[in-house]
């Protein structure tokens, strides 16, 4: 299983398609290279918005971000969720697949948050395996995303960085790098966000994520409801340095803003992306660390 | 129990109201506030339920106040977390809820203005058939065929009501200080999709009664008989036209609109 062929062929911007914004999509095709869907919100083929989705996927290529795949579940995985999934995939064939690094689902009920795993051998053995029979069942690989993080677990055993390291390199998946989520979670923890940068697998990093974040107290809160702050911005330049242009998606979810001002904050991604020159073949092997 | 099953099973019991002190053993002590960081977990969790809720009965949650509204949402939630990976799913179980929440009962129409909204939801998820023109129904009424079958929309769904629901809804939106539970008397209503949107049609009760039997296939005479017991002058041509100007009717077949 590989990722050949699956991306855009450029790194381009590309927004979340949200219900505010279904008429301007129908109404007049958008300068937007492709979207992203939350893939929950689109099981069920007879209703309107499914048909938004299907007629909106023959402009634009579309990229699925999941939820409930629940891939940290010590419950093992739900196939009946799986199958809906993959029936959605094969309707529309999204270019990625992804979901986070969380659990959500114990007991057979959902909770319905990207709740926070332990970052230890036994998480990274049930994950890896959880992993590996989704994408076999989904006959593709997936991209898996950092999560915001708001604790951390007594039990640990490695950082988030060598754990999402070492799990995609187990089950032959991406990374989805989320950049606002690796501020929030530096800030929330005293983590060295450079660091992680670095501890991620080069030649992973498939899609990247950025949006904002609010400051509450003491902690710094994922809630995609604002626009990307300066500090993400140049954390984003970074990545971009590191790992080479990839699809980056605006996500803005909440308080959400006008199309326009949303095609403005992905403007400023793709230039961004058209100002790191795509390397040599020579440069692009130096670049490409094998992991393990 | 593997270590990792019993920290989520921990973390359920936490967001269920009990175990709390379980769970934040599990925590690593840092700068952070152990109880601010669990907030954001607990927040995040009701917030997605709530909006749910609020997206399949937006007349119910604005009809009781937002204190009430939390603490159904949160009562809700901890006996009845979803158990499928779609929320889509997961709101019907709400209107059972609502009859037994004992805070709900100062709204006595509330049970059936939740059910009136999830037939909508119902309806929105439903497939669309190709509809039934007049020269179809001219077909079918002049077929040899001695009973005729009526197919309606997946989408149609007739419900009675106790309570004046089509008043009680208008007088909350354009007088939302008037009393509703004053407002007395029955209704009924035709709710189905069509084009993607969703048409509700407040109808009498007799050609509810009209209309209710031939959906549940009885013939034309015993739909007609029954509604002139509600209503002697009932007019079966009018109820026809009913039928055919509103888009209740679909074709026979498998085939669905795109």
């Amino acid at each position: 299983m590989s990722f050949t062929g699956l991306s855009p062929r450029q790194a381009s911007a590309g927004v979340g398609l949200r219900r505010p914004h279904y008429t301007d999509f129908l109404n007049e095709k958008q300068p937007i290279a492709w979207l992203e869907v939350h893939a929950e919100n689109f099981l069920n083929f007879d209703t309107p918005a499914f048909k938004i989705l299907e007629r909106l996927r023959q402009d634009y290529p579309v990229s699925f971000h999941a939820v409930n795949l629940s891939l940290g579940s010590s419950d093992g995985i739900d196939e009946e969720h799986v199958k809906r999934v993959k029936a959605l995939i094969e309707r529309i064939n999204p270019f990625f697949v992804s979901d986070h690094l969380s659990w959500g689902r114990i007991d057979g009920y959902y909770l319905n948050d990207l709740l926070p795993i332990p970052y230890t051998h036994e998480a990274l053995t049930l994950f890896a395996s959880n992993l590996s029979r989704i994408q076999d069942l989904l006959e593709r690989p997936l991209l898996i995303e950092n999560p915001s993080s708001y604790l951390q677990f007594q039990v640990s055993e490695m950082s988030e960085a060598e754990f999402l390291g070492a799990l995609v390199h187990r089950a032959g998946a991406g990374v989805l790098l989320d950049i606002n989520n690796i501020y929030v979670s530096c800030s929330n923890h005293g983590w060295d966000a450079q660091q992680y940068l670095k501890a991620i697998p080069a030649g992973k990093v498939k899609e990247m994520h950025l949006s904002g974040h609010v400051l509450q107290g003491k902690l710094r809160i994922d809630d995609h409801g604002s626009q990307v702050c300066p500090e993400v911005w140049d954390l984003y330049q970074k990545a971009i340095n590191i790992f080479g242009p990839v699809p980056t998606l605006i996500e803005w979810d909440s308080n959400v803003p006008s199309l326009t001002t949303l095609l403005d904050e992905a403007s400023k991604a793709q230039t961004i992306l058209d100002s790191v020159r795509v390397p040599s073949n020579t440069t692009r092997k130096e670049r490409h660390v094998r992991f393990g | 129990m593997s270590g990792l099953g019993k920290i989520q099973r921990d973390f359920r019991e936490f967001i269920l109201g009990h175990g709390y002190e379980d769970f934040m053993q599990h925590i690593k002590s840092t700068d952070l506030p152990k109880e601010e960081s669990l907030d954001v977990y607990h927040h995040n969790i009701f917030s997605v339920h709530h909006r749910s809720l609020v997206n399949d009965y937006p007349l119910v949650f604005s009809i009781i106040d937002d204190t009430t509204a939390r603490r159904m949402v949160r009562a809700y939630v901890e006996v009845s977390l979803p158990c499928t990976g779609s929320l889509e799913d997961w709101g019907g179980g709400f209107i059972s809820f609502i009859q037994r929440y004992e805070l709900a009962s100062q709204w006595p129409y509330l049970t059936e203005m939740a059910q009136f909204e999830w037939a909508k939801h119902i309806a929105y998820c439903a497939k669309e058939k190709p509809l039934l023109n007049p020269e179809d129904m001219r077909k079918l009424v002049d077929s040899s065929q001695k009973e005729i079958s009526f197919h309606f929309q997946p989408s149609c769904q007739l419900m009675a009501f106790l309570h004046p629901l089509e008043q009680i809804i208008q007088t909350h939106q354009n007088e939302p200080k008037k009393p509703l539970s004053d407002l007395k008397g029955t209704s009924y209503a035709l709710i189905l999709k069509h084009q993607g949107h969703i048409n509700v049609y407040w109808v009498s009760a007799s050609l509810f009664v009209f209309i209710n039997r031939l959906k549940e296939g009885q013939d034309i005479e015993v739909a007609f008989a029954a509604a002139q017991v509600l209503e002697p002058e009932f007019d079966a041509q009018e109820a026809f036209s009913f039928l055919l100007q509103h888009p209740i009717l679909c074709r026979e077949g498998d085939e669905t609109c795109v």
